[in-house]
């Protein structure tokens, strides 16, 4: 097959299994002419089996508007705060978390987050997570 | 309605995300990344007004619906088995060698495009005919009931989404089946007490197989029809939900139709 041209893409985070054509997907995705509803049929289905995570997705929409999509790993903070023990839901927005996570666990993070992540081995995605596990309040132990 | 707040995006990628992780744990239901902006939806409007307030950004009030018809622009027809399935402002096929099927979707699932639709369509043309009771659970727009109906068999459409109604009738009535389609707004537990259907449709995620499977077992159709499950570990699961064999599968994509027939109950066994 020819191969077509890239007319947009877009990039949303929602809940696996849990899209619906309302804000925000039907937003991003309805000025470009896809078919809102069979987006969500398949993201859901590829989602499954990941519920209570949340799962971003990078959609890319051709000129005919057609799509594909790709399913990317869990935003870092939601694993560490997933790690940590805290609720992965609504807390105390607009506040620093405080908890702990281990050095395994950031390691497992970094396994996780590695195909994503520009980093060029483990311990620098390890760093990484560090990183991100310090500025949300949370101490590696 | 949803709220949707607008911020503007912070220069470096690690403040990004824990801007993003603070949407999260407001309550969003979902954020749209973009190059220069993050969008966040919430449901509640003191929770956005509160978010945008915080990070500087703007809440807007925004209809559930928005962005639902745009796509309608672009819709294309496309032939599945025999049928030739186009949306009302596209010329039927001039061969006639097609059953014409003209699907609008409104906003109703099922613009008929999907791979797991196309594979539907074709099972049914192998599987359904005159004087048939088919049962289409999860009907959506009505694409698979008006097929069945146009094969000649009597259906009954049910789904929980009452956008679904509307959008069944008005095809129905677009492809001359109104007198043998009937929908209802219902769960499906509410169809026991009816004729038994000889056929029973279902096109729906893995999940509403799972939750629906026990009371379609109890239905005991002859024919059993499902898709809307990838390949693999979905379909394996599904055929042990329903406690049958396979005994026809076609693909497409990565998606899969799978058929149950032991054959109907008047026919010698």
């Amino acid at each position: 097959m020819a191969k077509k041209q890239v007319a947009a893409v877009v990039k949303i985070q929602i809940p696996a299994g849990q899209a619906s054509p309302a804000p925000p997907v039907g937003t991003a995705l309805g000025p470009h002419g896809v078919a809102i509803m069979d987006f969500c049929k398949d993201y859901n289905a590829k989602t499954e089996d990941k519920r209570g995570q949340i799962v971003p997705v990078e959609i890319t929409i051709y000129e005919d508007r057609s799509f594909s999509f790709t399913l990317k790993t869990p935003p870092t903070p939601f694993l560490i705060r997933q790690a940590a023990g805290l609720e992965t839901a609504a807390n105390n927005p607009g506040r620093e978390v405080a908890g702990t996570i281990t050095k395994a666990q950031v390691e497992e993070i970094a396994n996780t987050k590695m195909p994503d992540l520009n980093a060029i081995d483990l311990e620098g995605a390890m760093l990484q997570v560090e990183g991100t596990a310090r500025s949300m309040g949370i101490k590696v132990v | 309605m949803h709220h949707l707040v607008t911020i503007v995006r912070p220069g470096n990628d690690s403040t990004t995300e824990l801007l993003v992780d603070d949407l999260w744990r407001a309550g969003a239901v979902g954020v749209e990344e973009t190059d220069r902006l993050i969008r966040a939806a919430f449901t509640d409007t003191g929770t956005a007004a509160s978010v945008a307030l915080r990070h500087s950004g703007w809440a807007e009030d925004v209809a559930d619906t928005t962005g639902l018809d745009s796509w309608r622009d672009h819709a294309a027809d496309y032939r599945a088995g025999r049928f030739h399935v186009r949306p009302p402002w596209i010329d039927p096929d001039p061969t006639g060698r097609f059953v014409d099927l003209v699907i609008d979707p409104g906003h109703a699932f099922g613009s008929g495009s999907h791979p797991t639709t196309r594979l539907m369509l074709t099972a049914l043309a192998e599987h359904i005919g005159p004087g048939d009771c088919v049962v289409d659970l999860g009907t959506g727009s009505g694409v698979l009931a008006i097929a069945a109906a146009r094969l000649g068999a009597d259906v009954i459409g049910i789904d929980l989404d009452p956008a679904a109604a509307p959008a069944v009738r008005a095809n129905a009535i677009a492809n001359g089946v109104s007198e043998r389609v009937d929908v209802r707004i219902s769960n499906i537990a509410d169809i026991s007490g009816d004729e038994p259907p000889d056929v029973a449709l279902l096109n729906v995620t893995i999940d509403i197989h799972e939750s629906v499977a026990l009371a379609v077992q109890r239905l005991d159709v002859p024919i059993l029809i499902v898709a809307g499950i990838l390949d693999g570990e979905q379909a394996e699961r599904a055929a042990r939900l329903y406690g049958r064999v396979p005994t026809d599968r076609l693909g497409e994509d990565g998606w899969v139709v799978l058929v149950f027939d032991r054959g109907r109950n008047s026919a010698p066994t």
